[in-house]
């Protein structure tokens, strides 16, 4: 039973919350008000009857015979209203007539209970709301459709392994999941909208661990390879940095290899206002973890030691969060690869970023709930 | 629908969501079950209302024209058991609210978007013929469409057209929220008791409905 505060005539906000929990006892509200007027109090008995048999999840040809009792008890008395309808008429109103359809759209479309527009009234605060706050309010449209996209890309590979997880809990494979998970389902729940982390606002200080400069033509392989045993060379030193200090021994995450290179989810997204424009990212963006322990989807390796208000990071709207290791990586590396005509293929690392995916595991110590890594955007371009 | 950014900025979504979803996934807010496809363009106060009619069906054909050609032919979709399927994208329903129906089905304003019925006759609850494929509208004359209760413009097809095997009349759902909760439960027959009821025991109406 709902309590309507003190008088129903002052609820200001109608919602569908309200009309269903008034429809569920205003029947016995009105009774004794209407008592000697069998015809209205019929009506509106029908009017119930109606909103609550079309709530059903599942229909019968019984139920369809009470939706059609109803119906027609609306029709026969409707008229008793006319007096109060301000035109004095019954004509002109196409939400009336379209209960007539009710049954028949329940027959080809299955039931009516989660055909309303609910779901996208709902939608639009998870999806556009929230995105248009995450925006930095400046050209959001692209900034809105890169969250979804992303919200929906982590959402998609939390639910792949966590089906992975649930469907054969045994298996080598799923152990792997599982660690991706960190652990356990929290993954999931914590996933709500609101934890995907707002790309602006979380600008924090960079801190250089070290400059690394490599050599002029290394391959992208080699690159990798010479950050990982380049890596290696730290040891646990709590002097270090307060960064590596926080996320775990390095040397156990050099142990456990888990450098991958950039292979996540590859989003493309066509810039909103010049669509010959691609723009590749791949999968970035970490929540900014409110529950326990920390949580890292991408590291990002910056080649500057911090961005300045002016370069490109900013300008995207993107602020980078806390970086774990910072290079000074050559300009130029070396692919590796041929064209055909022999010249060899260069990337250039676009405005000194590069990032690596899948590094979470490497936190499994030491919550810090001020850690909200995020981002990043495949930072590299073939010359 | 229409929703409030922040202050003055506004936001006309779209969303698409597939069939084989369950209702409760679909629903659930954690699972993704919609995705935002788009934002419709709002047109300027002002220009002729046709105008906007033109740019809505512009853009959500935009927004759907990778669908128009798998409708036909097929493309093959590879399955979770690890098959590929031969598949047919098909526009099942359209959830809208009314206004929005009217201008998804090129109905006139007023006019009901699954059937011929003449708004005059509106809450008629007699049975009328319900709308025939688009295509057997296409050869109708301008005022023997507006009989019918639709808009014709040489122009600007109806963006369904262009979709194999979609009954644009048919796609239209029923929706529970505006249509029951609002036009049936809310506007009238709500506001018919109060006013009813103050016809009856005068102003003190208010006090009677607290015990609930």
């Amino acid at each position: 039973m709902r309590q309507f505060g003190d008088k129903l005539t002052c609820v200001k906000h109608w919602t569908s919350a309200e009309y269903k929990d008034l429809v569920k006892v205003w029947l016995a509200a009105l009774a004794p008000l209407l008592k000697g007027r069998p015809d209205d109090f019929k009506f509106i008995k029908c009017v119930t009857d109606f909103i609550l048999i079309t709530s059903y999840h599942t229909h019968t040809e019984t139920t369809f015979k009470y939706l059609q009792d109803a119906l027609s008890g609306i029709s026969s008395n409707i008229h008793l209203f006319l007096p109060y309808r301000k035109s004095h008429r019954m004509s002109k109103l196409p939400k009336i007539h379209s209960l007539l359809h009710y049954i028949e759209c329940i027959r080809e479309m299955g039931s009516a209970d989660t055909s309303d527009t609910e779901i996208s009234e709902a939608a639009h605060k998870n999806l556009i709301k929230e995105g248009y706050r995450s925006s930095n309010k400046v050209n959001y449209i692209p900034q809105m459709f890169r969250w979804e996209s992303r919200l929906f890309h982590i959402k998609s590979r939390v639910s792949i392994l966590l089906h992975i997880v649930e469907s054969d809990p045994l298996s080598p494979k799923a152990d792997i999941c599982r660690t991706l998970l960190v652990g356990d389902s929290l993954a999931s729940d914590k996933l709500s909208p609101g934890l995907i982390p707002r790309i602006n606002g979380v600008m924090s200080k960079c801190n250089t661990i070290a400059t690394l400069t490599f050599p002029e033509g290394i391959s992208i392989s080699e690159f990798i390879d010479a950050l990982t045993s380049y890596l290696s060379t730290f040891q646990v030193d709590t002097s270090a940095s307060l960064d590596l200090r926080t996320s775990g021994s390095c040397a156990l995450w050099i142990l456990r290899q888990k450098i991958y290179r950039a292979n996540g989810v590859t989003v493309t997204i066509q810039q909103h206002n010049n669509p010959d424009i691609v723009v590749v990212q791949k999968a970035m963006c970490v929540e900014k973890w409110h529950g326990q322990g920390n949580r890292f989807d991408n590291i990002l390796i910056q080649g500057d030691q911090a961005p300045q208000n002016n370069s490109w990071v900013r300008q995207q709207g993107y602020c980078p969060a806390k970086l774990l290791y910072t290079f000074r990586s050559s300009d130029r590396i070396n692919t590796g690869e041929a064209k055909a005509n022999g010249s060899v293929i260069w990337w250039t690392v676009h405005h000194d970023l590069l990032f690596l995916e899948d590094l979470e595991y490497l936190l499994s110590a030491t919550p810090n709930r001020t850690h909200g890594m995020i981002m990043c955007r495949d930072a590299m371009q073939r010359v | 629908m229409l929703c409030t950014l922040c202050g003055d900025k506004t936001a006309w979504p779209v969303y698409t969501s597939i069939g084989n979803l369950s209702k409760a996934k679909r629903r659930s807010v954690k699972m993704n079950g919609l995705i935002l496809k788009g934002l419709l363009p709002k047109c300027p106060n002002g220009p002729k209302t046709h105008t906007n009619r033109f740019a809505y069906h512009e853009s959500i054909a935009t927004i759907l024209r990778a669908l128009e050609e798998p409708a036909k032919s097929g493309f093959a979709v590879l399955c979770v058991d690890g098959r590929t399927c031969h598949a047919f994208p098909r526009i099942a329903l359209f959830l809208a609210d009314y206004p929005e129906q009217c201008s998804i089905t090129m109905v006139k304003n007023g006019s009901c978007p699954r059937c011929e019925i003449c708004p005059d006759d509106m809450p008629g609850f007699a049975c009328r013929p319900r709308r025939r494929h688009p295509q057997c509208y296409i050869h109708l004359s301008t005022t023997a469409a507006e009989e019918v209760g639709l808009w014709k413009f040489a122009d600007c097809p109806n963006f369904a057209d262009a979709h194999a095997g979609c009954n644009i009349y048919s796609c239209m759902n029923v929706d529970r929220l505006h249509q029951l909760l609002k036009g049936l439960y809310k506007d009238p027959t709500w506001e018919w008791i109060v006013s009813f009821l103050k016809d009856i025991y005068g102003q003190e109406k208010g006090l009677d409905l607290i015990d609930e």
